[in-house]
């Protein structure tokens, strides 16, 4: 499955150079040219992470990641800022980022970056998963037992459930 | 005494001894005596006349005694008094932080206090009045115009050269001194040494000028960080179609490397106009400057460059922006690595200014030096020999020195050598900042 990515940034050639550089990379690239467009997006579709640059003129990316962390609490967003001070990078990481890049952009680094957090929030994400299949599958609700050794029971059988070895 | 005796007929007289007849002293002889009392009566009245002239002299002389006495102690007590008033006016006037003179019809200073002498680089003991019109210009102050027609001069700024290049500016107010006759006798002349405010004033502009540069600037580095961006990552792209090797993707390398030398130069000069907080604190000058040599050790070592440091490890602690001054040394220490070949030598060395006005580190290389003509550009903004350089190391030097209220300068060919070049930087301790 490709990851999907939101570019926000309302300068367009920025937004077209991103795109090209990650979609060469494969994945699926959606754009929006300001903070207000990104949260609808957001709003309609999941995305695997958003890049958005810090100051734009509607919704800046400080508001907008805000936003984005309520509608869609697991989205990792990466800022993007064109102040290269260290100020700046530190309130976006405060406001919930999840990293940032300065503009001028190094591609390698942006790759590295993307490749990294995708990572990360696939991993996140299958932990998630795992946790809740875990308990909806190993729910020995119907198994009626209270008692100490019982519920030792029940545990080691959520345990070897899911493996092939022989118990 | 005058006075009358009369004798009786029948008795004898004493007036009658040389008679005939044969003396009988009659044993009941009456003798009666009349005197007039008006002679007494005259004596009696002189007397007491006497005596009451007499009396009113020494009542006189007593009252006259006792009201000279009076007179006597009010004046002493009134003269004691006037003293202690002009004692205390005089402590006053002395103690007071600006110059206060007292000048007659003619301009000759009357009085004047300690602080006056001191403004106007005058020695304290002189015999001769001295005249104010050699000093101030009294047409142009208007102290004529006081003097002559009582019209006030209220804060009028001058300059008060002390000698052909070092000015004092001064703050003039001359009031006229009237009696109460309404005749005017002379001025009253307070000088204000505003040099102080002067310096406070150009730091304020300097900030003020630095600020309306730092400020569209931010919004200039975005304006011109995106765009490099796009073309920074589009070059990327159109290398990366080509195989390595190939001359497009060489191309497009030079590219993307002469975007970073842009954004270098962009970064540097926001740098430079960012304004600058100063954040003093007491610093060890001999920690700091160990801390940048280690800063350039790596670069020294692998040209082979030596440095000394010269440097006493018992110098008070001095009061400057520790960041700042590192970044300054820095750049001095980093452009005399770059203008020595392998093998040159770096000294630094630190001292204090005498009464701890201020410190002075100097930096001085044996490297090629820096021609007469360049040196009066090399403090300015993007003035640079260098073909990578941005021009602005020297001029953040420069912006630091300052902000410390100090100064940097060059030397080159340093005095007494033949080559090289030697930097020199003055800071001015952030704490004792002379008052006088």
């Amino acid at each position: 499955m490709t990851a999907k990515i939101l570019v926000v940034d309302d300068d367009s050639s920025h937004r077209t150079m991103l795109k090209a550089v990650l979609s060469a990379e494969g994945y699926q690239v959606q754009e929006a040219d300001d903070g207000d467009t990104a949260c609808r997006a957001v709003e309609k579709y999941l995305f695997d992470l958003v890049l958005m640059d810090l100051r734009m003129k509607r919704m800046d990316g400080d508001a907008a990641q805000k936003k984005i962390a309520v509608i869609s609490p697991g989205t990792p967003v990466v800022i993007m800022t064109a102040y290269g001070s260290v100020r700046s990078a530190v309130e976006a990481l405060k406001g919930g980022a999840h990293d940032y890049l300065t503009k001028p952009i190094d591609v390698d680094e942006l790759r590295i970056l993307v490749t990294k957090t995708l990572h990360h929030r696939m991993l996140e994400e299958e932990n998630l998963n795992l946790k809740e299949r875990l308990d909806a599958r190993f729910d020995f609700g119907e198994i009626i037992g209270r008692s100490p050794s019982m519920r030792e029971l029940f545990e080691t059988l959520a345990l070897v459930a899911p493996s092939e070895a022989t118990v | 005494m005058p006075m009358g005796i009369h004798l009786d007929p029948g008795g004898s007289s004493a007036g009658d001894q040389g008679s005939t007849r044969p003396a009988h002293i009659h044993s009941r002889a009456t003798v009666y005596l009349g005197m007039t009392m008006a002679v007494y009566e005259a004596a009696r009245q002189s007397d007491l006349h006497h005596a009451m002239i007499m009396g009113g002299i020494v009542l006189a002389l007593g009252g006259g005694g006792i009201y000279f006495f009076i007179v006597l102690r009010s004046y002493y007590l009134l003269n004691r008094t006037l003293q202690e008033t002009r004692d205390y006016t005089r402590q006053v006037i002395a103690s007071m932080v600006h110059g206060v003179l007292s000048i007659d019809t003619g301009g000759r200073v009357v009085s004047c206090n300690r602080q006056a002498l001191f403004l106007l680089s005058m020695p304290a003991t002189t015999i001769d009045p001295i005249d104010l019109k050699t000093v101030f210009d009294f047409q142009e102050t208007g102290i004529a115009q006081t003097i002559d027609q009582g019209v006030p001069v209220m804060n009028r700024e001058i300059r008060y050269h002390r000698d052909q290049d070092d000015w004092l500016p001064l703050l003039l107010t001359v009031t006229p001194i009237q009696d109460e006759a309404g005749n005017r006798n002379g001025a009253v002349v307070v000088l204000r040494d505003l040099s102080e405010i002067k310096r406070l004033e150009a730091q304020v502009r300097r900030t003020e000028r630095l600020a309306a540069v730092g400020r569209p600037g931010a919004g200039v580095a975005h304006e011109i960080r995106n765009p490099l961006s796009s073309i920074r990552g589009f070059a990327y792209l159109l290398g990366r179609d080509h195989g390595k090797e190939t001359p497009q993707r060489e191309y497009a390398d030079v590219m993307v490397r002469e975007i970073d030398r842009i954004n270098h130069v962009v970064t540097d000069l926001l740098d430079f106009s960012r304004p600058m907080v100063l954040e003093p604190e007491a610093t060890m000058l001999s920690d700091l400057v160990d801390h940048v040599v280690s800063l350039v050790s790596a670069d020294t070592k692998t040209h082979g460059i030596d440095i000394h440091v010269d440097c006493p490890t018992g110098m008070p602690p001095v009061s400057l922006d520790p960041n700042q001054i590192t970044q300054a040394l820095l750049n001095l220490m980093l452009n005399a690595i770059n203008a020595v070949e392998t093998g040159g030598a770096v000294r630094i060395r630190t001292s204090v200014l005498h009464e701890g006005e201020g410190v002075e580190v100097q930096v001085e290389d044996n490297g090629h030096g820096i021609d007469p003509e360049v040196q009066e550009k090399i403090f300015e903004p993007f003035y640079t020999t260098r073909e990578r350089g941005t021009g602005l190391g020297l001029a953040m030097v420069r912006k630091i020195a300052e902000n410390h209220d100090g100064g940097v300068g060059v030397e080159s060919p340093p005095p007494g050598k033949r080559g090289g070049t030697r930097f020199t930087l003055f800071l001015r301790n952030m704490q004792t900042r002379a008052i006088p």
